[in-house]
């Protein structure tokens, strides 16, 4: 098999090695109707959290999703591991290889393009399968563990379910050995308990760990430090780090801090109400951000510096985030942009005509008319 | 400089069926009119507690067990539900909730909520107590026009702004406001605290921020108050605590706020002690990377390690 054109080709990042090659994806989800517009006929209205977008995640790096809240992060996250199933659009993933043979043998017409499959299209039975090559952190540690299993079972559980590991005694050993990995020690001791008996931070190293025990080639960790003191903050990010540097884990990382997406990230991208807007290194993202959103994110980070209390932050940005139902015309920031005031000359375009993510510097893309 | 509030010795214990937790533990301080005070600390640190026992409205099973509050000659620690409500909440001192979201009712109006202290407190009717609610909210950066509209027509940048103005409606001496940007994104937090700035210049306010975030604090406070596992480990002028940090803890939080640009992560290893059995000592010693064998014998006295700035910690013995 195999097509003539390589739709598995990265346009972002043109030294690495992609693990995802994402593609038109969009995840709409349907506004409930009233018995009024059955009557009136009213047309299905769409919450439109994910609208079109392209992206690449290379291999063994991490990539920040950042954004604000309603932006259509945290959808984008979960429908690329298929928790989601999406609206329309394609997710080319690399599997591992024995779980592509184990796909190959279960679905009958298995569509492979260079060793990567569009996980968009495959059926949701199988979709189970790919459970092994990624996995997800979830942002609230408090929610995420099962109260009445002790820590073992929660980790436990997934081997079992995906039937690795021959024996009880293999299975503990794995155990163990995650809970080591993400410095839970004495991890006998740790495996005891119960979620109640442990710190938000080390709940959420358990969720990493279980994350870990498959193995995968690919974790979504979802604001995994929202709800952890800043003091604890940076272990939780070092055993991410440290994921990727040992294991060469690809970490799609989504938060809505962009001094921690700086701090810990190859590469950003930025999202506002469904659509990237940015992509690029942190650095290129920091000191030289492209985007009027972008510059309006940076320049809300709050300083710690006492001298800062004398003078008012500086808000690049006007008004409120608008419903992702009715999303304004042609740049969907254009209500709010602080440069469209700025520059008469493309008005009509923003207001009229959806810009595409362009590369404008080498490596760095926007999706703005400015450029 | 006037003082208009000295707290001095103040403990507030949580009576649980698993053991007393020591939330607040023996804490002084004063706060002068026309500064704005932060108290920052990790979460379990007390901070809020201290909060609600300045209301004196610590929920069961807590109680405030020592100590005194001494606002206007009157002793909030010490005084009666009925003249805690008819003279100090609202009145003297007003709170902005933590999860100011979740902290309106769905089912009222704006401005039947926010009215609704000026008819209880205030003793005047309801649509003259709703005319003063109009006039309050231009304050806060919102339209008059939004007190017919229910909570869940508003963002939550606009939704804290309403709590904001619900808690300057009897214009306090003191307004707390207990982590009024967790919640919120980035940019509505930028919004919120440029507001907290405007009112402390315009209407003079006397704030009372408690943050875990020191970067929220040093966008807003005159000086701040650390705080760890019930106690106040340093206090002093924000530009002293932020540019001089004399205690390891401080030192640690500090160092523990991402910046952009370093590519550097640090935190505070270990985890803050049970407070149901607090060790004797410093409190911090077991995370400490400084520790001495006095730390874990003795509790550290005061030490004036600065004009007005004063840290608990026995390397400046």
């Amino acid at each position: 098999m195999g097509s003539v054109v390589d739709v598995t080709e990265g346009m972002f990042f043109p030294d690495e090695k992609n693990v995802m090659v994402v593609r038109d994806l969009s995840k709409y989800f349907p506004v409930r109707r009233g018995l009024s517009d059955v009557i009136l006929r009213r047309p299905a209205r769409f919450v439109r959290a994910v609208d079109h977008i392209d992206l690449d995640i290379p291999e063994g790096k991490i990539l920040s999703l950042v954004g604000e809240s309603g932006c259509g992060k945290t959808t984008t996250g979960m429908t690329l591991i298929r928790l989601y199933d999406p609206t329309s659009g394609s997710i080319f993933f690399e599997p591992k290889e024995e779980t592509l043979d184990k796909l190959k043998r279960e679905v009958g017409n298995l569509d492979i393009y260079n060793g990567y499959i569009d996980i968009a299209k495959l059926p949701a039975k199988y979709v189970k399968f790919l459970r092994t090559d990624m996995q997800i952190i979830f942002q609230d540690p408090y929610s995420s563990l099962n109260p009445t299993y002790r820590i073992y079972d929660i980790l436990e559980e997934p081997l079992k379910v995906h039937g690795i590991g021959e024996s009880e005694d293999e299975r503990r050993d794995m155990v163990l050995k995650a809970l080591e990995e993400v410095k839970l020690v004495p991890a006998e001791d740790i495996a005891a308990r119960f979620p109640h008996m442990l710190s938000g931070g080390q709940r959420q190293r358990v969720a990493i760990a279980r994350a870990l025990l498959l193995n995968p080639k690919f974790i979504v960790a979802d604001e995994p430090i929202a709800m952890i003191d800043v003091s604890l903050r940076a272990e939780i990010l070092l055993s991410l780090m440290e994921l990727r540097d040992k294991h060469k884990i690809t970490i799609l990382f989504i938060t809505h801090d962009l001094t921690i997406a700086n701090n810990i990230s190859d590469y950003i991208a930025v999202m506002y109400l469904g659509k990237i807007v940015e992509i690029g290194t942190p650095d290129e993202i920091v000191n030289n951000p492209l985007h009027p959103y972008t510059k309006a994110l940076i320049k809300a980070i709050p300083i710690p510096d006492p001298s800062m209390r004398n003078k008012l932050k500086d808000i690049w940005i006007k008004g409120e985030v608008p419903s992702a139902v009715n999303i304004p015309s042609g740049c969907r920031f254009h209500p709010r942009c602080m440069d469209y005031e700025l520059h008469p000359e493309i008005q009509e375009r923003c207001r009229n005509e959806e810009p595409k993510l362009i590369e404008v510097e080498k490596g760095h893309y926007a999706a703005c008319w400015l450029y | 400089m006037e003082t208009i509030l000295k707290v001095e010795g103040l403990k507030t214990y949580y009576f649980t069926s698993t053991g007393v937790v020591k939330a607040v533990d023996g804490v002084n301080f004063t706060m002068q009119r026309g500064e704005s005070l932060g108290i920052a600390g990790e979460s379990g640190c007390g901070k809020s507690t201290l909060a609600y026992s300045l209301m004196n409205l610590v929920p069961p099973p807590g109680k405030i067990v020592d100590g005194s509050i001494i606002l206007d000659g009157m002793d909030i620690a010490k005084m009666d539900e009925d003249s805690l409500r008819n003279e100090v909440r609202w009145k003297k001192v007003a709170m902005v909730f933590q999860g100011a979201m979740n902290a309106l009712t769905p089912v009222y109006k704006i401005g039947k909520q926010l009215a609704e202290p000026l008819v209880i407190h205030g003793n005047i009717s309801e649509d003259e107590a709703i005319e003063k609610a109009k006039e309050i909210l231009p304050k806060v950066g919102l339209d008059p026009n939004i007190i017919n509209r229910y909570p869940h027509e508003l963002s939550g940048g606009m939704k804290q702004r309403v709590m904001i103005a619900m808690a300057l409606i009897m214009n306090p001496d003191i307004v707390i406001a207990d982590e009024p940007t967790t919640a919120l994104d980035v940019i509505v937090q930028a919004q919120i605290l440029n507001l907290l700035k405007k009112l402390k210049w315009e209407m003079g306010i006397n704030l009372i921020l408690i943050s875990h975030d020191l970067s929220i604090m040093a966008e807003v406070v005159d000086r701040l108050i650390i705080m760890y596992a019930g106690k106040i480990v340093e206090i002093g002028n924000s530009e002293d605590v932020f540019g001089k940090p004399n205690h390891p803890y401080t030192q640690g939080l500090l160092n523990s706020i991402p910046k952009l640009g370093t590519h550097e992560l640090n935190y505070i290893p270990g985890l803050p002690p049970d407070l149901r059995n607090p060790p004797k000592g410093c409190r911090f010693a077991d995370r400490c990377p400084y520790v001495m064998d006095i730390c874990r014998r003795e509790e550290p006295p005061m030490f004036e390690v600065g004009n007005g700035h004063y840290s608990y910690c026995w390397l400046n013995r």
